[in-house]
Parts: C-alpha cells; structure tokens; sequence
C-alpha cells in the first residue's frame, strides 16, 4: 500500500503509512525532539526573532511567550510519535503531523543550506546526500498532508 | 534560545523608536523551505483568506522576498507573528512607514 492521507467524510483522517515511512519517521522525530531540547543552532528557523531592529521589543517579546513556541513544536512531534500506528487521527493530530514533518524540513533544510534551486548534485558527501535525500521525500510526505488537510487542488 | 547579552548603550542606539500611534503591520519573509502549497494554505487557515488571495500573498512572498499578511493593534499582530511561527514560518512584525 502506497503512502497516503485522505479526508473522511466525519473530518477525520484516514492513514496508511507504509513500513518504510514509519521507520523514517520513528528514527527522526526523537531526535528532532532532542535537538530542539538542547537548542541545537540549526533550529534557529523554527524560533524567528519576531521584531529585528527592537531589541527591547524582542527581549520582551521572547519573556512573554516563554517556553509556549518550544513547547509547541515538541507537542507536535510527541503527536506523531504517539499516533504512529494509527490508521485514523482527528484534525488536531493530522494537523499536529503537518508540523512536526515541517519542523523537520526545516531542520534539514537549515542544515544543508538548502536554496530554490538545491539539487542532489550540490551535495557530494553521502552524509549531505543522505540527509538531502530525506528532505526531498518529507517534501512529498508534507504535500499529500497539506493536500488532505487543505482540499486545495494545484 | 537566549536572547543576545548588549550593554544599554548599544541596546539604544540598535533600537529603533516606537510611535504608539502607527499601526503595526505583520510580514512573512521568503525562505527556500517552506512549500508553495503550504504557506498558502497556513495563510488560509490563520487569516480566512481565500485560496485566491492566500495564493497572491503566497506568490509575492515567494517573488518579492516579503508581503504583508496582517495588520492592527501590536497585541494582535504579536499574535499572528506566534501563530506563524507555530507553523514554521519566517514571520515579523513592525511599524507601518
């Protein structure tokens, strides 16, 4: 069975996430977890300084919302961890999967120093190709969530 | 995240000064991540926007470098700037010129 999202008419969604996607999934969301627990420098992307030319805006800002964002994106990722076998999630824990494997691409992404036009040939070591290769596929993962989740058709 | 250690001196000459009385205005800048369809459909979700518009703002994010998504009162646009970043993306706020 092939990777798949689809709406059901009572608004939740139906799920086949074959064994290989699954895996990918168990190995990374752990250590997406940990590598925002312990602030890791290429997670920069998912904590944008809201208010760039204030700093005191800023530091307010950052007091005010705490530990809410990270907090946040954790939940999203315990989500996908905790529903890895379920072949139907409601709209919270669909949704709760769009960002978790956004968080990760973007993650990878800020890593490689992905641009618009970033293709296998930009990366010449397996560690670049591989991890390049997994951004390009939770590419495809993301687009069939955003498809069911948004019904916009492209 | 820690937030940058500065001295006083340096912390008001980086400031730029902040009139109450302007309104605020909230950007999303391009970046080379996030999808098309994706950013579109955050922007639906987050503002009502329909496709059409939500695509619009989309496309000059993406050819532009920036757009405005939202606008009013700091509080709000505070709030907007969250509930972007709670979607992964580059969002900011600031003073309408």
């Amino acid at each position: 069975m092939a990777l798949s999202f689809r709406r059901n008419g009572d608004g939740s969604f139906g799920v086949t996430l074959p064994m290989h996607d699954r895996s990918l999934l168990e190995a990374l969301v752990p250590q997406m977890r940990e590598l925002i627990e312990h602030h890791d420098p290429d997670t920069w992307r998912l904590f944008p300084n809201p208010y760039p030319k204030h700093e005191k805006a800023a530091d307010e800002y950052a007091e005010l919302i705490g530990d809410d964002l990270k907090d946040g994106h954790l939940a999203a990722l315990d989500t996908v961890i905790e529903t890895l076998d379920s072949k139907r999630l409601d709209e919270d824990q669909m949704v709760s999967w769009m960002h978790a494997i956004n968080h990760l691409r973007i993650f990878m992404g800020t890593r490689l120093g992905v641009t618009e036009e970033s293709d296998f040939d930009d990366f010449d070591t397996d560690e670049g190709l591989a991890l390049f290769e997994m951004y390009s596929y939770l590419g495809h993962v993301l687009e069939l969530i955003v498809r069911a989740v948004s019904g916009n058709e492209y | 995240m820690t937030a940058p250690v500065t001295t006083p001196t340096e912390k008001v000459d980086a400031d730029m000064a902040i009139d109450p009385d302007r309104p605020w205005i909230v950007l999303v800048w391009n970046d080379p991540i996030n999808l098309m369809s994706y950013v579109t459909h955050v922007l639906q979700k987050l503002f009502g926007y329909d496709q059409e518009k939500a695509t619009k703002l989309m496309m000059d994010v993406h050819e532009k470098g920036r757009a405005v998504v939202s606008n009013g009162p700091r509080e709000k646009c505070e709030l907007d700037v969250f509930r972007l970043h709670e979607h992964g993306l580059w969002a900011t706020l600031s003073q309408d010129d």
